[in-house]
């Protein structure tokens, strides 16, 4: 039953794909996009593993180890999160859930359906930062490729084991809590995030970092273990002991600690599976139990902000987002996110010689960082904002707006929103990296003229290929058409990283007359790129939507 | 006042709307029946906006929707079928919305609300979220939204499904006020009560072409019944 309501999912993907592609062109265009843009990413993430990889000392794979330690364990505890968010979507409020319990299977199935489909969807991307990761490992630490596959392999359980206690945080937390509300949602992902943060900033602190590195030289060990996030029980430790038996040839051992990362996660995924399932019908009925908001609530202004036409498209978008437990917590999460990889990597210069030079380089990484978080964002919430407005469409259709007020409403809101969430780890980056407050301003420039690109390639995508008939912004981000858009985020991430890199190294080589030419460069692309895609969002809005 | 000449809407190889030609006056409340998939929705959708036609025009008020949409969505009221509506918004919120949507100011807006949402008894639930609320309420607010703007024409389509009989019966009286103050009233329905007691003129569309047109006594004498009810007219026009 659980296949067959999995094989129904991937007919209507299939479904969903063919109704997309409105000619052979279009499709052949869309995923020559995508192809060569993951092949871009793969590429850029391999150069970046094998650059920073050659930093530390030939031969020596404790840092190397000490980075993949912290970076497993990062992974592991953001995806914990991360399931909990997307259970707490596909569990309690997919459109699918009533039917699903209006046929005649258990919850068990259902709880079991749904854990699959989610671990399904989760898979990939780890699959994609661990590809690179690995062939950057391989090249350098020259590692037989089925040892390297193997390793590859070795990150799936990890995801596994995060997703089953994510969906069990997600069913416990809704049937204590009688349906989570957004604060508490927000509020428990703030708490769980802010802890992770907070545990890791224990574990990589200075002073404790110090001391691990001497206890390894003392035991003659190149393997510098932190027992704060090193133990037996957690997948983290059974991963990083895989890496750490490739890096130093041991097929063997490799296969030994796999071994043991499949047990742990065959345990941990059934001993989450046994409650999750038990409570998942009593939580999903308490979760639609909730008390509804009663009468004599004040009537706030409609709308807030602003007056006037615009002034309610925002605040009609606003109320839908905040009043969104799911969307609000997501975006939230992304936040973290990367709060903690500034964090980290600033952390991480306290592991290399001439830490001026890699903060220089460590910026530019950043910027790319914050592109890259910027084009999720945009992916997840940018990207669905018009196919969002899916049945309801017929209010501003049969009204007289014009559509084009839609679109300015949009592009305003969303291009401020993205500016400042990018501006933010910008300005965080700049303080642990002790930046000049001239670069800074630059990297500021150059954030901005991100936000503004990434917002418009994502709004225009939704414009041009939009989806009514789906109602969960998730399903939409992940279409052919918003990998495709996100794709061209990220490539004009890297084309305007590139210009970033001569910009820093000339800062950094004290040549500082020579970067107004980078800055015309950087702004002209940005500002090429939003007058096309702008004026694509327009003649599309002129009236193709009329027709269905 | 509604003109359709000559509507005509393709899907493709299917033509789900066929060559359709209407005139609909000031003060009457037209009734557009046929049977499911006989092309209503898309009629309707044509005449407010949301599909364009294949061939031929519309003309509400006056004004072309295709060459003067804004003026001609100005003075139209329009009642979907399925009232979707964004399920985050409280109903005082989407009437707000719907307000500035129309550009009506601020300060009117708010007491012409409260105005609409004293016409049916139980609408205190215009403080509670879309989402929680029944199909029969999200109708009514819908309704409520149509008026707010004080258009000329109503364009509705399916206007009671989900409605409790009391709630029926206001929304019948509010059709009928509204002609007799000038308004033009659309509806498509299936019920087909609804139709023999307010409208004043019915038009019958099957397979897309228009079967039918005039008051009930023209439709009868046109399929040769000297009595009979709607149901049985509507039986001889689209029946087997």
């Amino acid at each position: 039953m659980i296949w067959l309501l999995l094989k129904n999912k991937f007919r209507a993907a299939r479904a969903l794909g063919a109704k997309l592609s409105t000619g052979r062109k279009v499709t052949a265009v869309l995923s020559l996009i995508i192809i060569l843009g993951f092949m871009l990413i793969l590429a850029v993430g391999f150069g970046l593993a094998f650059y920073l990889l050659r930093q530390g000392p030939a031969g020596a794979t404790g840092p190397v180890i000490y980075l993949l330690d912290h970076l497993f364990f990062l992974i592991f505890a953001l995806a914990v999160v991360s399931g909990a968010i997307s259970s707490l979507n596909s569990m309690f409020k997919a459109g699918e859930i009533d039917f699903l319990f209006s046929l005649p299977l258990g919850p068990r199935a259902i709880f079991d359906y749904l854990l699959a489909q989610n671990m399904l969807v989760t898979m990939w991307p780890v699959v994609i930062v661990g590809l690179p990761l690995v062939g950057a490992l391989v090249v350098v630490f020259k590692i037989s490729l089925p040892v390297g596959l193997g390793l590859v392999v070795s990150l799936l359980p990890l995801t596994l084991t995060a997703e089953a206690v994510g969906a069990l945080l997600a069913i416990v937390g809704t049937r204590v809590f009688r349906g989570l509300s957004r604060e508490l949602t927000v509020g428990l992902v703030a708490v769980l995030g802010i802890g992770v943060a907070l545990f890791l900033a224990d574990a990589i602190a200075p002073a404790r970092l110090e001391r691990l590195v001497d206890a390894a030289a003392v035991s003659g060990s190149d393997f510098i273990r932190n027992p704060r996030i090193d133990q037996p029980w957690m997948p983290n430790y059974w991963l990083s002991l895989a890496y750490k038996s490739g890096l130093a040839g041991h097929p063997a051992e490799v296969a030994a600690a796999f071994g043991a990362l499949v047990a742990l996660t065959v345990l941990v995924v059934g001993l989450a599976r046994y409650p999750g399932a038990r409570f998942y019908l009593d939580a999903w009925m308490r979760s639609r139990e909730k008390p509804r908001r009663e009468r004599g609530e004040t009537r706030r202004p409609f709308p807030r902000f602003g007056s006037g036409l615009r002034g309610a498209l925002i605040e009609r978008d606003y109320l839908a987002f905040s009043r969104s437990s799911n969307e609000i917590s997501q975006a939230f999460f992304f936040f973290i996110l990367v709060l903690i990889l500034v964090f980290v990597v600033s952390r991480y210069s306290k592991l290399f010689p001439g830490a001026g030079l890699w903060n220089y380089r460590a910026v530019v990484l950043l910027f790319g960082v914050i592109v890259y978080y910027l084009a999720m964002l945009a992916n997840r919430f940018v990207f669905p904002s018009l196919s969002l407005e899916g049945r309801s469409f017929w209010i501003l259709l049969s009204s007289p707006l014009r559509l084009r007020e839609l679109l300015i409403a949009k592009m305003a809101y969303s291009t401020a929103i993205l500016v400042v969430l990018g501006a933010m780890p910008a300005l965080i980056s700049a303080y642990f990296f002790q930046m000049a407050p001239l670069l800074t301003a630059i990297m500021l420039l150059w954030v901005t003229a991100a936000g503004v690109v990434v917002a418009t390639i994502a709004l225009t995508g939704g414009i041009l290929y939009p989806d009514f008939s789906r109602q969960s912004a998730a399903e939409v981000s992940s279409s052919l058409a918003g990998l495709a858009a996100t794709v061209a985020s990220l490539l004009y991430g890297a084309a305007a990283m590139a210009l970033f890199a001569p910009v820093v190294g000339l800062f950094y080589l004290g040549q500082q007359g020579s970067i107004l030419a980078m800055i015309a460069a950087d702004l002209g692309l940005s500002l090429a790129i939003f007058i096309c895609l702008r004026q694509a969002a327009l003649k599309k809005l002129g009236g193709a939507f009329l027709q269905p | 006042m509604i003109e359709l000449l000559n509507l005509t809407k393709k899907f493709g190889a299917t033509t789900a709307v066929d060559d359709i030609t209407l005139t609909v006056k000031a003060g009457e409340v037209f009734g557009f029946l046929g049977p499911n998939g006989s092309g209503k929705t898309t009629t309707i959708k044509m005449m407010t906006g949301l599909y364009r036609p294949t061939s031929g025009r519309v003309s509400i008020g006056g004004h072309d929707l295709a060459a003067e949409p804004e003026q001609a969505k100005t003075i139209i009221g329009y009642i979907p079928d399925e009232p979707f509506v964004y399920e985050q918004l409280t109903g005082w919120e989407f009437l707000n919305f719907v307000g500035a949507v129309f550009d009506i100011p601020k300060p009117e807006r708010e007491a012409r609300i409260e105005k609409l949402l004293k016409i049916f008894p139980t609408m205190e639930v215009a403080d509670g979220y879309f989402g929680d609320f029944s199909r029969g309420t999200k109708q009514k607010i819908t309704i409520l939204a149509a008026l707010l703007h004080e258009p000329s024409v109503l364009i509705v389509d399916e206007p009671i499904v989900g409605l409790d009989p009391g709630s029926v019966r206001i929304v019948k009286d509010i059709f009928r006020d509204f002609a007799a103050a000038g308004g033009t009233v659309f509806m498509s329905t299936h019920s087909l009560e609804i139709a023999e007691s307010i409208c004043t003129r019915i038009a019958f569309i099957d397979k897309g072409r228009l079967g039918g047109e005039g008051s009930l006594d023209e439709l009868r004498q046109a399929v040769k019944l000297s009595e009979g009810t709607l149901e049985d007219v509507f039986m001889a026009l689209t029946g087997p």
